[in-house]
This record gives C-alpha cells, sequence and structure tokens, in this order.
C-alpha cells in the first residue's frame, strides 16, 4: 500500500516542494496535470495562457518536474488528468479534454505512474446525451491507456440542488461497479478502476465501510480527505473536528478497507489545512500529512501485522487486550497477556493466563509482543530495558466490532 | 387523487381527542399518522429509562384508545399507518429493557394497531452497525426481531414498514438502516415470500434521504411497489428538522436545495397509491399555537400540490 501526496507540486519550480516532500518522509506523489480550458467570459488576453497551457504542452511542462523527482527518488504513484466540464453556453472543450486525457497517458507512461484518474466531461449529466458523451470520452481514453498500459480510475461525484450537495454520478458503490463493467466490457480489458474520495463520501453521508467493502477489486486508490461534511474541504483527516469530535466516518472506512485487503494507493489530502496555516508552517503540514497516511496504512494493516509472527504475547489486561479477544482471539490467539499489576497476575482475563513482565524473557524470538494499552511509550521504553525484541502496537480505535460496554477498569 | 396525511402528535391530545381529529378534517386531511410513539419517548429509552404506559394489558389500552378511535370514525379520519415507539432496542441496555422492548411494547404496539384497523406500521431498524461490524450483521438483528411479529402481522393484516434512518458521526449525518433501497427491496421481497403474506414493507422518509443526499426518484422506483408508506418532511441537509416541505434554500437563487421534483416523479413513475403523509409535529411547536389550524391547513395544501402533480403530470 503506497501512502502519497496529494498536493500540487509547481511545476515550474519544483525544487522546494521537493524537499518539503523528503523532509515530510513521503516517497510517492500525485502527479496533478493541469491545462488552461478556454472558459464563456474569457478576455482576450486569456488567450496567452490558453496557449501556454494547452493539452499538446503537457510533456514539455512536466518534463522538469519528473526529472527532479526521479533524481531524489520521489515516484509518481497516482496522477490526476486536467478537467473541466461542459457547461451550457460555453466552449466547446471535448476535444481539447480529449487531447489532454491522451497526453496525460503518456505523461503518466513516462513518469512511470500506472493510476490516472480522469474526470467526466459532464459531472452530472442531465440527460441521455450528456451520459453518451461521457461513455464515449472513456472509451476513447482507453483506447490510448491500453497501448500505454495506465489504469484509468472513476470517482465519486457530487451534485447540486439549490445549493445543497447530494449523491451524483458513481456516489453510489453499486453504481459504480456497473459503470465500470459496462466500460471495461466495451473496452475489453479491466482498464478501468475507481478513486474514492472521502470528502465526498462525508458530504453524501455514504457508509464508507459498505463502500470500500462493495468496490472491492475496483478501488484503487482512496483520497482521504476531512470537511464539514456540507461543503467540503480538502482537509487534512481529523481535522475537522468541532468540539473535539470528528465528523467523518473514518472507524468506517478502515473496516471496508480491511475487508477487501486494499493494497492501492492512499493519497493523502492537505491543501485546505495547508492553506489555513501560515505559509511557514506548510511544511509542518505536509510532515503530519505523512503520519496521518503511515497511521491509515497500519490501521488497514494491523491483522497482517498480528499475522506476520507465529506466537504472540499481549501486554495489558484490559479493554484492548479484551477486544484483541473479541476480534483477533480466536484466529490469533495469544500465548498469554501480561501486566505490570502483579494483584492480576495468575489470574485469567479473557481467557487468557495474566503472567508477570518478566515472563517475556523466556518468549521465542519469533513472537510478537503487542501493547494492549494506551501507555505505549513507558511499556516500550519497559520491554526494551529487558532486552525484549519484536514490540509492536495493538489499538482498538478502529476495530471490527465493538461489545456494546467498555470495562470500567478503577474495579481492578 | 391520492389522500392526505399528517401525524398526530401535538395535535391529538388523550384528554380530547375529538377536538384534534375535528382539527385535522377541518385542516382538510382524511388519514392519520398515529404518533404512538409519543407514548414511550426514544430520549428516555437512550437513558436506559422506561414508563409504565406499555404495563398496561390489552383490555386497558383498548380502552385508553377507545376514544381516539371513536373520534377518527366520528369525523371521518383514516388512522392509514402509526409509528412503533423506538429504539426497539437499546445497545448498552440490560436485557431486561430490550427484551421488554421486544415481548411488551412491539406485541403490544402490534395490537393497538389492529385495534385502529390501521394497516401499516412502521419501525425503526436497529442501529447496531457500529457494535457488530457490518449492516448485514445490523440487518439480521433486526430481521429477528421483525420476525418476531410476523404471525401476528399476518393473523392481523398489519404490514410492518422499515424505514431510511441516519446515524451521527460527531454531529454529522450519514446513512443508516435501510439506506440501500434495492437491498431494502430484495429483504422485503425475501420477507413476503417466506412468509406468503405482505408482512413487510418500506417507508420512505423525504427527511431523513435529504439528510444523506440521496437521489429521491432512482431510491423511489427501485422501491415499486414495496413502498407503502411516506413520511414527508424537510430540513436544511444538516438536521433533522421535520419542518414544512419548499421551507429550505441554500442559495442566494433560493430555489429549494430539497429534490421534491425527484420525489414527484418517483412516485409518479411507481404509481404511488397510498397516502401523502406529513411527519411535521415539530412545525406545531415552533409556529404560535393559536396558527395550529392555518398550519395545518397548509400542510394539507402542501398535500394536495403533491396529489395534483401526482395526478395530473404537472411536473
Amino acid at each position: 500500500m503506497n501512502v502519497c501526496c496529494l498536493d500540487i507540486i509547481r511545476e515550474k519550480k519544483p525544487m522546494q516542494d521537493i524537499v518539503n516532500l523528503k523532509k515530510a518522509g513521503f516517497e510517492n506523489i500525485c502527479l496533478n496535470i493541469g491545462v488552461r480550458f478556454p472558459v464563456k467570459g474569457d478576455k482576450p488576453e486569456a488567450e496567452k495562457d490558453i496557449t501556454e497551457y494547452c493539452p499538446e504542452n503537457i510533456t514539455m511542462r512536466y518534463r522538469e518536474l519528473i526529472r527532479v523527482c526521479k533524481e531524489n527518488d520521489i515516484s509518481f504513484t497516482l496522477a490526476h488528468a486536467p478537467y473541466a466540464f461542459i457547461q451550457s453556453g460555453g466552449p466547446d472543450i471535448l476535444e481539447l479534454l480529449e487531447k489532454s486525457v491522451e497526453e496525460s497517458i503518456k505523461l503518466c507512461q513516462k513518469a512511470g505512474c500506472r493510476y490516472l484518474i480522469v474526470m467526466p466531461p459532464y459531472q452530472d449529466p442531465r440527460n441521455n446525451r450528456e451520459a453518451e458523451i461521457n461513455h464515449a470520452f472513456y472509451l476513447r481514453s482507453a483506447k490510448q491507456a491500453q497501448k500505454y498500459d495506465i489504469c484509468l480510475l472513476l470517482r465519486n461525484y457530487i451534485k447540486v440542488i439549490g445549493g445543497h450537495m447530494v449523491r451524483g454520478l458513481l456516489s453510489e458503490p453499486r453504481q459504480a461497479i456497473e459503470y465500470i463493467n459496462t466500460l471495461n466490457s466495451e473496452a475489453g480489458s479491466d482498464i478501468f478502476g475507481f478513486c474514492l474520495d472521502t470528502d465526498v463520501c462525508t458530504m453524501c453521508g455514504n457508509d464508507m465501510n459498505v463502500f470500500a467493502a462493495t468496490l472491492g477489486r475496483y478501488l484503487k486508490a482512496v483520497v482521504l480527505s476531512d470537511s464539514d461534511g456540507y461543503a467540503g474541504g480538502g482537509m487534512l483527516p481529523f481535522t475537522y473536528a468541532p468540539g473535539g469530535v470528528v465528523q467523518t466516518d473514518w472507524l468506517g472506512l478502515i473496516r471496508g478497507l480491511r475487508k477487501i485487503d486494499f493494497d492501492g494507493v492512499l493519497a493523502i489530502q492537505s491543501s485546505g489545512t495547508k492553506k489555513a496555516f501560515p505559509l511557514m508552517l506548510s511544511s509542518e503540514i505536509l510532515r503530519l500529512s505523512k503520519l496521518v497516511g503511515d497511521y491509515f496504512r497500519w490501521q488497514i494493516q494491523i491483522e497482517q501485522n498480528i499475522k506476520k509472527y507465529k506466537t504472540r504475547v499481549l501486554f495489558g489486561a484490559g479493554n484492548m487486550c479484551r477486544n484483541y479477544m473479541k476480534n483477533y482471539g480466536e484466529k490469533y490467539p495469544p500465548l498469554y497477556t501480561c501486566d505490570n499489576n502483579s494483584k492480576l497476575w495468575g489470574t485469567i482475563f479473557e481467557g487468557i493466563e495474566v503472567k508477570s513482565p518478566e515472563e517475556l524473557k523466556k518468549l521465542p524470538a519469533d513472537c510478537g509482543i503487542f501493547i494492549c494499552n494506551i501507555y505505549y511509550s513507558e511499556i516500550e521504553a519497559q520491554l526494551r530495558e529487558m532486552g525484549i525484541e519484536n514490540i509492536e502496537y495493538f489499538n482498538d480505535e478502529y476495530m471490527p466490532s465493538y461489545y456494546f460496554d467498555r470495562l470500567e477498569m478503577w474495579e481492578q | 387523487m391520492l389522500e392526505t396525511g399528517v401525524q398526530t402528535k401535538n395535535i391529538i391530545s388523550d384528554e380530547n381527542p375529538l377536538e384534534g381529529f375535528e382539527m385535522l378534517k377541518r385542516a382538510g386531511f382524511t388519514c392519520c399518522d398515529f404518533s404512538l410513539n409519543a407514548y414511550l419517548k426514544n430520549t428516555f429509552l437512550y437513558q436506559f429509562e422506561v414508563n409504565s404506559f406499555f404495563d398496561q394489558t390489552e383490555k386497558e389500552l383498548r380502552e385508553f384508545f377507545a376514544p381516539h378511535r371513536e373520534a377518527a370514525q366520528k369525523t371521518g379520519i383514516r388512522i392509514h399507518q402509526m409509528h412503533m415507539p423506538y429504539p426497539n432496542y437499546v445497545p448498552g441496555a440490560q436485557d431486561g429493557l430490550n427484551d421488554y422492548l421486544k415481548n411488551v411494547v412491539a406485541v403490544k404496539s402490534m395490537e393497538i394497531c389492529a385495534f385502529f384497523e390501521c394497516p401499516y406500521i412502521v419501525i425503526h431498524g436497529f442501529k447496531l452497525a457500529h457494535y457488530l461490524g457490518t449492516e448485514e450483521a445490523e440487518w439480521r438483528e433486526t430481521l429477528a426481531f421483525i420476525e418476531s411479529l410476523v404471525p401476528m402481522a399476518k393473523e392481523l393484516g398489519i404490514t410492518v414498514c422499515i424505514e431510511n434512518l441516519y446515524n451521527g458521526i460527531g454531529n454529522h449525518i450519514v446513512e443508516g438502516p435501510c439506506c440501500d433501497a434495492a437491498k431494502a427491496a430484495a429483504r422485503i421481497d425475501a420477507a413476503n415470500k417466506k412468509y406468503d403474506a405482505e408482512v413487510l414493507g418500506f417507508c420512505f422518509d423525504t427527511g431523513h434521504a435529504n439528510l444523506i443526499g440521496l437521489d429521491f426518484e432512482k431510491f423511489i422506483t427501485i422501491l415499486g411497489n414495496r413502498l407503502k408508506v411516506l413520511h414527508i418532511h424537510d430540513n436544511d441537509g444538516i438536521s433533522d428538522l421535520h419542518q414544512l416541505p419548499f421551507t429550505f434554500t441554500r442559495s442566494r437563487e433560493n430555489f429549494t436545495s430539497t429534490d421534491w421534483k425527484g420525489f414527484i416523479k418517483g412516485l409518479k413513475q411507481i404509481g404511488f397509491d397510498g397516502v401523502l403523509s406529513f411527519e411535521t409535529a415539530p412545525v406545531l411547536t415552533a409556529f404560535p399555537d393559536v396558527m395550529k389550524l392555518d398550519v395545518l391547513e397548509f400542510i394539507a395544501k402542501t398535500g394536495k400540490y403533491f396529489a395534483e402533480a401526482l395526478d395530473t403530470k404537472k411536473i
């Protein structure tokens, strides 16, 4: 699973951004490809920009960025094709859109990027004609993508009713799968996949567990983005939390991605958060973005982390241990748990014996010790002091299931 | 023309039910949605508190509701649907409370429904996905509850209706039980086939659908004739406000921000022949009490607008 930064890199002078990305620990970024499309009401002076930022210049414009990234071991795991939506009474940009996708596909191949997000010409097709134009557009793009072995990703959209953002194109998982299946069938190969935008899911009140689990193998990338759930925001996950409470269904998303053993691209969106912070702190936001991305990857892969050990022992005899036993105890039974509270030694908790931490010294080398207690750092230091290796953290904030209650630990 | 109805909460009093039913009649309604849920409130249940209303025997409950039934008959207001108290399962509560909700409250609700000769009772599916991990596991629990009522439903000729609900993540609303029309349709078909009767149907709640941006037309069209009951009301897309349709706008152009066109199109496509029933009790507490009849008349007129739109293909 790749954690990728979705931020826009300034292609003309990329070095500063690349330095910041490297400092933050990112090794993967998204290639955001831009084109200046003509719009209704353009003034004559816009012509210069339209010419400079035309589809034909894509390869030339991004050549330097690709070179610098390669030199700095930064990979492109995801790309976003230029987009604009055809508007009634506006200029006919369909050909320009098609050319943009064609050039973006070629650029992806040069950049070694496998996935390209392609938006449709009509975000909210209102009649059969518009839906057919979208369909034909994707099929023509597919031919080029097949030639260069690039996977085209569709995504979920909102539509607007009187200012209210509601479910739009591909914002229901089965609808998305049906659409992709139709396109793939007509294209003759599985050239289309899906990119799930969590910001859109939040605005549409989607159950992300169901969305991700239903998409299954079709899901190639997830954009992790937070918002107020009403207007969108492109904010770093966990940062929209009035009263300290998150508004986005991260539990559902993690559950769904675990179910399908998601191994695609996790793209971290933080542009809204970066914009809100002073410029001098933006590189710190980038560092936090990387940590957040790594955290999601760790949570999604929590079971893989457990099963990589032949045997395992828990540290802690409280709610976290109880949740381990509920969710993984049968599949990955621990040898025992241990606790610093000597009163618990020799007792049975959740069907396993509670032992002294001293017992850990007798464990075989291939046994993992999973800390099931919020005092991770203290316990890790204690274990390291004892010469214990294979120390792992377990966490029950995003469990596959929960008890209806939590134990009042003071009773112990 | 389709008939119109409204929920009885804040209109029908136990002290003088006739007065409330007469008001409904004067306002222009021919049907009502009996708010049985007002007798055991969800706010108390979530605190694990329960009153003694449903401790009454079936005979006592019949006696209690006899004046209501008589008033409805006298005024010609048909009790078309009723709402069972909810939740029917309180996560984290003692088994005693949940057993009581299942074996006493639900059973007696069915009996009261039959006493009113009401063909539809709306229930809330269990909200357990957070704990059980999947929507499927959650549905299994709801289905077990429904199946416990099926013999009664079949015998009494009542269709139990599941409703599209929501969940809260912080202060934000996301989809809850029964928000997938295709799944709901398949589940209703399976239950009705299994029991060889129309024991299960659907209640489409426009306000809940608006909160999670559902496509009204598509949802209703998928449900088809499984759609038996409506809860019509409006909100700002943020909170479950149960206000008048067409009230909310979210742009300076001031067009409605709820998909009422989709609602009408969907109902028209499936040939909906039920009651246009409003779940707008909070409107009556928002307006001054002296305006209650005016407000009810306006709600009834809104219902007539929908009925005409469905009848004359105006939209």
